[in-house]
């Protein structure tokens, strides 16, 4: 048989026989019996005397015991109701023969006793405590204590209850708890030493576990005393519950109880005594964990923080528990590196919680683990102490974000980590830096930054690891990638200094550390960041005209003052000849402003910004010619915008390179056109030649164009180039023969559709554009012109096959006879419609 | 609950990251999903996440092609049917010159639609011609725009009702940190 199935015939057998017993005890009660019932009751209760089974299945065993000794609980105190002196049964129980059993009974009249008030709870408590002292079984003697627990728990003389006063006071309950409670964790670590050889060891120690609740309850019970406040909890209770901790020398129950402490009592008494907490922890013996007892404190203490109590100013818990901390490295040679940055960490923790705008605090932290890592002797940490050290510097991101970087500390531990955990370590600080939404207004602030984040920036120097290779089939690893690089570009925008000087010096520096990212990163990177000059040339040319305006002020002031000083001396000339001399009015005063009032030019100008703007979009262009044309573009009209037209040509001109030597597919080509003709239509401040020049070429990339629709919608397209604003502008350009040419020129490309039969839809887009130049009085777009094209359409039309493209076709030319309808009728625009046939 | 009929929203231009970092938070709190049933989108969205994020907001999502979107898979125009409207959309790019009106009114004709939503001027506006409603939802994000426009982020709602819309015009005021809304009705043919 094995000693499992040796456990359930002993508990099955045990159980039977306590059942039977009860079933004639409870006939005796019925009986009203009591000589009877006590001694089957004592029958009964002599199971519990066996030393056959485990703590789990005796445990089994005294709760089915226990079932049936309420019948007797009852019974007594039905006894007692019906005018017995319940002195008297505590007398006749005394008379039980076995031990075991008496003393169930004693505490089950005890409990009736003290209800009935014949005697003072206290002396009943005291003599119950006295007696079960007999036995010293372990198991037998702490479930004997936990039913002594169980039947006084609510006959306890605590302040306020009925039992106090003749009953004894809180004192006298307390002590009575803290006796069971000494006894019974002494009991718990005899267990241990229960016989058996080093292999029963770890059995002994599962069963305890098993029992770690029974000595438990008294602290549970002591908490729930409400007699004990503070000052008692402080000097009186605590000590006497440490003074066990210490003295029982036992690893289980030390770590144990002391987490039982932190659990049961309130923060308020943690508050009041931490530093005598902290000092015992200090003397648990080795193999305790003490970083779950003083993480446990610390959560417990930061809850209370982050709640609606506030930890008190006078109380320095930091330095309590830092002094906790160094002392246990001090004296203890078990802890390994990790366990010792746990430590460190959990202490960052509390201090980021309960002490938010102690920075120091979480410096120290970070130095303790600085000098710890650097006084490691080998060459890279292993594993677990990395993630330690990943986990240390992610923590207090999500509440300080950007002002880790301020804690010297900080980069100082990010070099002990391997690039691949610093990039996760500055991945989360990106993340946090643009959650707190400040901004980045400083060089040093951004140098910081950067350094931090370098394994987002650029690849290892080591290794080349970071941007994945474009063979590489890790499509997780490109997205990772992408999306870090979308952090890091998001990060751009947060470069927001009111000063543009230090905005340029910001941009520049953010250039130089984005440049070494290598082609993968500068296609993400860079384009932000020349969003974020051109918007800074704006600021910067307004910054400027503003220095302008102030300074022509300026000089007609100081002109005036001239003047008023020569009439000055004039009149003081006047008065010296003739001192009869009059003058004919007092002469203004002229104040010249403050100096340092007047605004200063900025020292990086506009121009100057565009040349970065340039040297970042060159730097791009063969890697992304795409992108980079259309950088140079937006560039160009920004330019424009500005009044600098030789910059805004080079930009276009630029445009037209990038187009020219490195734009062969033809899809991109009429993309990049269909931008190139808005982004010119957009500027208006080009020197004439320098726009003939370029509409020119637009146009002539227009009729290179592959597929012919696409030549013939480009060449229409480019006659907006030569049809540029109204007549009342100043720089409008109106050339309305080139209109008409290439209108003509764009039909004649359409007639050769025929072949695709797209020849109609484009005869319908012309014919759109001829109205768009007749409405605006091009002079030379005749409505002849619109005559003959909508007879034309009206003779292809017709022979379009039917479906999809002919009904596309038949409603935009349906839409636009419409249109010239409504015009005809319109009572501006009539006259000049009245002659387009329809 | 008062019956708006079948809501779309209309925005575009994000330019995220290039352009601009993030859509106002006050916006975001407006954008949730279960709301609307459309979203017509002007383009240049440029990444997965901001199209992940509008296939989030509503179960009809259309999107056309931004001068700044690399995906090629995206249309450059198309036309949706909301209530009694034929609505044609495109990013705008490609009608020049940009924003102008007699320009866009071709490619209504071309769409034969109702109503024309286009961006690209990062102007927000909600424009009447020749019959045709003309809507530009400005840049969701006020992104940058070198012909001077953006800063303003701002978006449009309609309340498509059988042949009526409600246009509501959202923007959002930096200095206050506030959102302003402007309201345009119309009905068919008007």
């Amino acid at each position: 048989m094995s000693a499992q199935e040796e456990q359930i015939k002993y508990l099955t057998e045990a159980t039977k026989k306590v059942k039977e017993h009860a079933f004639y005890m409870k006939r005796a009660i019925d009986a009203n019996d009591l000589d009877t019932t006590l001694s089957l009751a004592a029958d009964m209760l002599r199971e519990l005397k066996t030393s056959l089974l485990t703590p789990r299945n005796y445990y089994e065993l005294y709760m089915s015991v226990l079932d049936s000794l309420r019948h007797v609980e009852d019974f007594f105190a039905s006894l007692n109701a019906a005018g017995t002196p319940v002195v008297e049964i505590y007398e006749k129980v005394q008379h039980c023969a076995n031990v075991v059993p008496r003393l169930y009974l004693l505490i089950a009249v005890g409990g009736v006793y003290i209800k009935s008030g014949e005697a003072p709870a206290k002396d009943i408590l005291k003599d119950l405590i006295e007696m079960v002292k007999c036995v010293q079984y372990p198991t037998r003697g702490l479930f004997l204590r936990n039913y002594l627990s169980q039947t006084s728990r609510d006959k306890l003389p605590d302040t306020g209850s009925e039992y106090e006063g003749v009953g004894g006071n809180v004192k006298d309950a307390y002590e009575f708890v803290l006796q069971n409670f000494s006894e019974m964790n002494r009991l718990w670590v005899r267990l241990q030493h229960m016989g058996g050889d080093k292999s029963t060891r770890k059995k002994r120690e599962k069963e305890r576990q098993d029992l770690k609740i029974l000595v438990g309850t008294n602290l549970v019970r002591l908490s729930q005393l409400q007699g004990v406040d503070t000052d008692c909890y402080r000097d009186v209770i605590l000590p006497e519950i440490l003074k066990n901790v210490v003295e029982c020398k036992d690893t289980i129950s030390q770590g144990y109880l002391m987490d039982c402490v932190i659990q049961v009592f309130p923060d308020e008494f943690h508050l009041a005594t931490l530093e005598t907490f902290l000092t015992t922890c200090t003397k648990l013996k080795e193999k305790v964990n003490i970083r779950t007892i003083l993480q446990s404190m610390m959560n417990r203490l930061s809850l209370f923080g982050e709640g609606e109590g506030r930890i008190p100013p006078d109380l320095d818990a930091f330095r309590l528990f830092n002094d906790c901390i160094t002392k246990i490295l001090e004296e203890r040679s078990n802890l390994d590196l990790a366990e010792i940055l746990r430590l460190q960490t959990s202490l960052m923790q509390f201090a980021l919680k309960c002490y938010p705008g102690r920075l120091d605090y979480v410096n120290y932290c970070l130095g303790m683990c600085a000098s710890v890592l650097s006084a490691t002797k080998s060459e890279s940490l292993d594993e677990t102490s990395v993630a330690e050290v990943e986990e240390l510097l992610s923590i207090p991101l999500s509440s300080l974000a950007l002002q880790v970087l301020d804690l010297q500390q900080y980069s100082e531990l990010l070099t002990y980590l391997p690039y691949e955990n610093r990039r996760q370590v500055a991945t989360i600080l990106v993340r946090s830096t643009l959650f707190s939404g400040g901004s980045l207004d400083s060089v040093e602030k951004l140098e910081k930054l950067f350094k931090a984040i370098t394994p987002l920036i650029k690849d290892d120097e080591k290794e080349s690891s970071g941007a994945p290779e474009k063979d590489e089939a890790d499509e997780a690893a490109l997205a990772e990638f992408k999306e870090e690089q979308t952090l890091v570009a998001r990060l751009v925008h947060m470069m927001k200094s009111p000063d543009t000087d230090v905005q340029f010096k910001i941009l520049s520096m953010t250039r130089k550390h984005f440049g070494q990212g290598g082609v993968k990163r500068i296609g993400h990177t860079l384009p932000p960041l020349v969003f974020a000059g051109l918007k800074l040339a704006h600021k910067v040319k307004k910054r400027e005209l503003d220095a302008v305006k102030v300074q022509n002020k300026l000089k007609a002031l100081k002109e005036k003052q001239e003047k008023i000083e020569q009439e000055r001396k004039e009149r003081q000339a006047k008065k010296a000849a003739d001192p009869e001399y009059e003058p004919p009015g007092p002469l203004e005063d002229i104040v010249m402003p403050d100096e340092s009032a007047i605004p200063k030019p900025p020292a990086t100008s506009c121009r100057k910004v565009f040349q970065f703007l340039h040297e970042i979009v060159t730097a791009m262009a063969v890697s992304y010619p795409d992108l980079s044309l259309k950088l140079f573009l937006q560039s160009a009209v920004a330019a424009d915008n500005c009044k600098f037209k030789a910059i805004a040509y080079e930009f276009m001109s630029q445009a037209f390179i990038l187009y020219e030597d490195e734009l062969t597919d033809s899809k991109a080509q009429l993309r990049a056109l269909v931008l190139m003709v808005g982004t010119l239509l957009s500027c208006s401040n080009f020197e004439k030649d320098d726009y003939d020049a370029l509409i020119t070429k637009t146009t002539q990339y227009a009729a290179k164009l592959l597929k012919k629709p696409d030549q013939c919608r480009m060449v229409t397209l480019c006659s907006h180039l030569f049809f540029v604003g109204s007549a009342e502008d100043a720089n409008h350009y109106h050339d309305p023969k080139r209109v008409l040419e290439c209108l003509q020129r764009a039909l004649k490309i359409a007639d050769g559709c025929m072949a695709s039969s797209a020849h109609v839809h484009l005869f319908v887009e012309i014919l759109n554009h001829y109205l768009y130049y007749f409405e605006l009085h091009n002079p030379l777009i005749a409505d002849k012109y619109l005559t003959g094209l909508i007879a034309l359409i009206n003779e292809h039309i017709d022979s379009m096959d039917h479906g999809e493209q002919r009904t596309e076709v038949e409603g935009m030319y349906r839409n636009t006879l419409r249109h010239i309808a409504r015009k005809k009728e319109e009572e501006e625009t009539k006259e000049k419609f009245k002659s387009i046939v329809v | 609950m008062a019956n708006f009929g079948e809501l779309v929203l209309v925005i575009g231009d994000l330019h995220m990251p290039q352009r601009a970092a993030d859509i106002p938070a006050k916006f975001k709190k407006m954008l949730v999903p279960n709301k609307m049933q459309h979203v017509l989108c002007t383009g240049n969205l440029t990444t997965r996440e901001s199209h992940d994020m509008l296939r989030n907001l509503a179960p009809n999502v259309h999107v056309v092609r931004g001068d700044f979107d690399d995906q090629q898979n995206l249309p450059e125009q198309k036309t949706v049917m909301i209530g009694a409207f034929k609505i044609g959309l495109l990013h705008g790019h490609q009608v020049v010159p940009w924003g102008s009106l007699s320009a866009l009114a071709m490619k209504a004709r071309a769409l034969d639609c109702d109503i024309l939503i286009s961006g690209h001027t990062h102007e927000s506006a909600v424009t009447r011609k020749d019959g045709i409603w003309y809507i530009n939802p400005g840049s969701v994000t006020g992104a940058y725009s070198p012909t001077g426009g953006g800063d303003v982020p701002s978006f449009i709602l309609l309340a498509v009702q059988g042949e009526k819309v409600v246009c509501y015009c959202y923007k959002y005021n930096e200095a206050k940190d506030s959102v302003e809304v402007s309201k345009t009705e119309f009905s068919k043919g008007e």
